[in-house]
């Protein structure tokens, strides 16, 4: 009788522990997804540059929108180099891998070279070179391969 | 005095060094469900071996505030004699082993209470469980079916001993899963103490567990309900031999070898077992993933033939598993990278004109761009089965002979989702929209096999298309009429009735086109999806109970999805749609079908949603695209609040918060999926029902990537901008902000490699 006695308060203990805690707690307001980087590339205006070079395209939070920027603010040759995933047999299919990151590192995106030259085409870009691509095809297995992509792109 | 005191359950929890916080996560999800009325009758039971990593700490600061009994081994005495330990621990008639690095869900605790007070003859139950990552945030691809019962979906007790270890023998292997009586598992270990351990160091449990089951004969259940959260990438390949190849070898000898201790060698019940085994440890895809590997060698081929050490009395082993496990690495890995360097094959080798039979109904009549579902059955005629994969993998092929939408022939081409072999027939739904044009038209329903051999069979069918009521101005009486509620009697109008009738039917055409079938009482609107396709949809997307909640819907168009929220007694619905609303389809399309025309050749089309804005029938506040949502409204007396606001880009924080957010066909028409996410979450509080287009990857079933349609736009549909994989939506629901993320409704196809197949995916997301 001693033990449920002492087991029956330690419950009731920490319930209302349990429920002081959530009383107290921040609440879910103060909870805050994986940060993003958001490129503007509006201090581009006061450059305008003939050549852009867009290393961080793997880091933004909307590409599609960034290489549309991109676009609008090219006049001779965008230079896109990002990390980039292949995955064997899927060369062609526009593939950009998600990563979801958490609260230390940002959201990321892997894409492929076909999928660096769908978000360039359909942003306006009528020659779209990959300088830099996958490595030659892997004879083993069919993991996806990572690697450093070079595009370069002319309106 | 607590080791005296009979209790009812006793969670048993072996851990070792390194497992704290997994412990201390498996630890919060029991001891939050224990309240007063679980005193005396649930107790913990940690046996910690040896480890060094504050697990000391953790457990005896939790003993303070709940019924915990901890016990230190004073060095490691192995995993197995750690289970067998915990199970002395603790005093309650009822042993629920669990893993140490697993969790349960809420309410799991109650519901094994409920089985053992309710059954207490049993010798034991398994629990179904669920998958997920090692971070626990998300469920990931189910196990094979074979690990669980025949009928997995079913809640049974297997009265007959054997039959229960032939149906729940592997689950029995699996720590969380499963709870034992205390007497029969101590009468089962009396017999020989030291038997378990010697003969399956790694599954000491799972003898004692066949031992009591075969002396006790009370029966053993199954409860389907995944009330465990198993997490995945646990320390188990490391222990059974440093890697996946070895432990595939190790693990399934290891339990053979004591299911054959207990059964006897030719037992019919140790064939099943020893099929199961197959099944998962010398499945194809296994043996392939090993061979093809990056890291297989010539010892990985050496090393995979140990399975045939507890397989080789399974003749199913010598004609199915030999042939492939015979097969040398690099003689696999030259095969498969021919079959993807290969374009075209230039010799079939399992070509077959004639293999096939094909059986489909085709209504004789369909309305101009309806989406007509086709139940096809597949045979395979002959000796051969038509294959999914290497090395002539057959596609179905429906094409509309002779028509054209955007200058291109219509067609679809779908993977078969399994093998289909002589005498199992494979039935599969295929969804085909009519054409625009009206008139007579050719429906070709086909079996074509890849690399040479053409069509194997074909069903030709006539179909008379007719246009949508007033899509073109037209007299919509021509077209086909709304559908008239068939329960009515409609008696050509005598009185009232037939004359409200008739002026809602009038009403329906000249808010036409539709893209919902909504039943308005009277008459149903002729919707392009019909009411047997939203039934299904609704159906898949597993809505929770919606009373007293409020509900959002994005991308409500026409409301079908609003008004049976309201119809399941939600407490507020909010129709939001902005697109749809702001033009008449006829009108977007005619003005896209313009600016296709006139593109200068090389260039790439603009975006559609400026088509849309720049289109001439773009009106945002006349709502052209709103009068068929209006007048079901106005029909059926809803109090549903419709809201005309842009996900993309509008401020929508005067929408206020909503219990339950229904995001339904809208994720891949936003060119910024991610901040259309974030802005989900932003407006909900509790749970997002999100379902999108997506893509199935062959050969990369776990990839978490997305298809961006830029210039390739999946079914000629311009607004199509992406296409995740199941994976990939789930990443994106989890960058946005949610907490969990569960896939619901159908699995995705399984492509062969180097192929996509389109599917549709349905997510349930929580904050």
């Amino acid at each position: 009788m001693a033990t449920a006695r002492r087991l029956r308060r330690a419950a009731l203990l920490t319930r209302l522990r349990t429920r002081a805690q959530r009383r107290t707690s921040p609440g879910r307001e103060a909870e805050r997804p994986a940060p993003t980087v958001d490129l503007g590339l509006a201090g581009l205006d006061s450059t305008d540059p003939d050549v852009i070079v867009l290393r961080d395209l793997h880091r933004s939070a909307d590409p599609a929108t960034t290489v549309w920027r991109l676009r609008e603010r090219t006049r001779e040759l965008a230079i896109v180099v990002t990390p980039a995933t292949e995955w064997p047999a899927h060369e062609q299919r526009g593939l950009i891998e998600i990563l979801p990151g958490d609260a230390a590192s940002p959201v990321a995106w892997s894409p492929s070279a076909d999928g660096v030259r769908e978000l360039l085409l359909a942003a306006g870009f009528s020659d779209v070179r990959v300088v830099v691509g996958p490595p030659a095809y892997r004879p083993r297995g069919w993991r996806p391969v990572h690697y450093t992509l070079v595009v370069h792109a002319r309106p | 005095m607590l080791a005296c005191r009979p209790v009812l359950l006793s969670v048993c929890i072996p851990t070792h060094d390194g497992r704290r916080a997994e412990l201390a996560e498996a630890l919060e999800a029991i001891t939050s469900q224990l309240g007063p009325e679980h005193a005396g009758r649930v107790e913990i039971c940690v046996t910690d071996n040896a480890s060094a990593d504050g697990t000391e700490e953790l457990v005896t600061a939790l003993a303070r505030a709940h019924p915990i009994v901890y016990h230190r081994h004073p060095q490691n005495i192995g995993p197995g004699e750690n289970v067998m330990a915990s199970a002395t621990l603790g005093s309650g008639r009822w042993l629920w082993l669990h893993s140490s690095d697993d969790t349960i869900v809420p309410g799991a605790v109650d519901a094994v209470l409920r089985w053992v007070e309710s059954a207490p003859t049993l010798v034991g139950l398994s629990l179904a469980r669920a998958r997920l990552e090692r971070g626990m945030r998300y469920e990931i691809e189910p196990e094979p079916s074979v690990i669980a019962p025949d009928q997995p979906g079913r809640r049974q007790i297997f009265a007959d001993s054997r039959e229960a270890l032939a149906q729940v023998g592997i689950m029995q292997t699996f720590l969380t899963s499963t709870i034992v009586r205390r007497d029969a598992w101590e009468q089962a270990l009396a017999r020989d103490p030291d038997l378990p351990i010697r003969l399956a160091p790694h599954f000491p449990q799972t003898y004692v567990i066949g031992r009591a089951l075969l002396d006790d004969g009370g029966g053993w259940g199954w409860e389907p309900r995944k009330l465990v959260l198993n997490r995945t990438g646990n320390e188990l390949f490391s222990e059974l031999g440093g890697s996946r190849v070895t432990a595939s070898v190790m693990m399934p000898t290891e339990l053979e070898r004591l299911w054959r201790t207990l059964l006897g060698p030719r037992d019919a019940t140790m064939q099943q077992l020893r099929e199961r085994l197959r099944l998962i440890w010398a499945a194809p895809g296994w043996l392939d993933m090993a061979k093809l590997g990056p890291a297989a060698s010539t010892v990985t081929d050496l090393q995979l033939l140990g399975i045939a050490g507890p397989l080789w009395r399974l003749p199913q082993f010598w004609t199915r598993t030999v042939p492939r496990l015979a097969m040398p690495h690099l003689v696999a890995h030259a095969a498969r990278s021919t079959r993807l360097r290969t374009i075209r094959m230039p010799r079939l080798p399992a070509g077959r004109a004639d293999a096939a039979r094909i059986t489909v109904d085709v209504p004789p009549t369909a309305e101009a761009g309806a989406f007509l579902r086709l139940p096809c059955t597949i045979e395979a005629v002959g000796r051969a089965a038509l294959r999914t994969a290497m090395p002539a993998p057959v596609y179905l092929v429906v094409a509309w002979r002779g028509a054209r939408e955007n200058g291109r022939p219509i067609e679809q081409r779908r993977a078969l989702p399994r093998t289909v072999r002589p005498g199992d027939p494979l039935t599969l739904d295929v969804t085909v929209s009519a054409p625009w044009t009206p008139g007579e038209h050719v429906l070709t329903i086909g079996l074509e096999q890849e690399n040479g051999a053409g069509m194997l069979t074909e069903h030709v069918a006539a179909v008379h298309v007719i246009p949508q009521p007033g899509a073109d101005g037209s007299d919509s009486r021509g077209g086909a009429p709304p559908t008239e509620r068939p329960d009515r009697d409609d008696d050509g109008g005598a009185g009232g009735d037939g004359e409200r009738r008739g002026t809602l039917r009038d009403e329906v055409d000249r808010a036409g086109p539709w893209w919902h079938a909504i039943d308005l009482g009277e008459v149903v609107t002729p919707g392009t999806k019909t009411p047997a396709i939203l039934e299904a949809e609704l159906a898949g997307l597993r809505l929770p109970d919606l009373r007293g909640r409020t509900v959002l819907d994005i991308g409500a168009w026409d409301g079908f999805y609003s008004f049976a929220a309201e119809r399941a007694g939600a407490s507020r619905v909010v129709a939001l749609d902005h697109l749809a609303w702001s033009i008449r389809v006829p009108d977007f399309v005619s003005a896209w079908s313009q600016v296709i025309e006139d593109l200068p050749p090389g260039r790439v089309p603009p975006d559609a949603l400026d088509v849309a804005r720049e289109a001439d029938g773009w009106d945002p506040v006349g709502l052209p695209g709103k009068a068929g949502f209006d007048l079901a409204h106005r029909t059926l007396g809803s109090a549903v609040e419709s809201a005309v606001l842009d996900i993309a880009n509008d401020d929508l924080a005067s929408l206020g918060r909503f219990d339950v957010v229904l995001f339904l066909g809208v994720l891949y028409h936003l060119r910024n999926p991610l901040g259309a996410l974030r802005r989900l979450h932003a407006l909900c509080d509790d749970l997002a029902v999100i379902e999108t287009e997506a893509i199935a990857i062959g050969g990369h079933p776990d990839a978490a990537a997305a298809q961006f349609m830029g210039t390739r736009k999946r079914n000629d549909d311009p607004t199509n901008w992406w296409a995740p994989t199941a994976a990939g939506l789930e990443r994106w629901c989890l960058a946005a902000g949610f907490s969990r993320v569960e896939r619901v409704g159908q699995r995705p196809p399984e492509p062969p490699a180097g192929k996509v197949s389109p599917c549709r995916v349905t997510v349930h997301a929580w904050r």
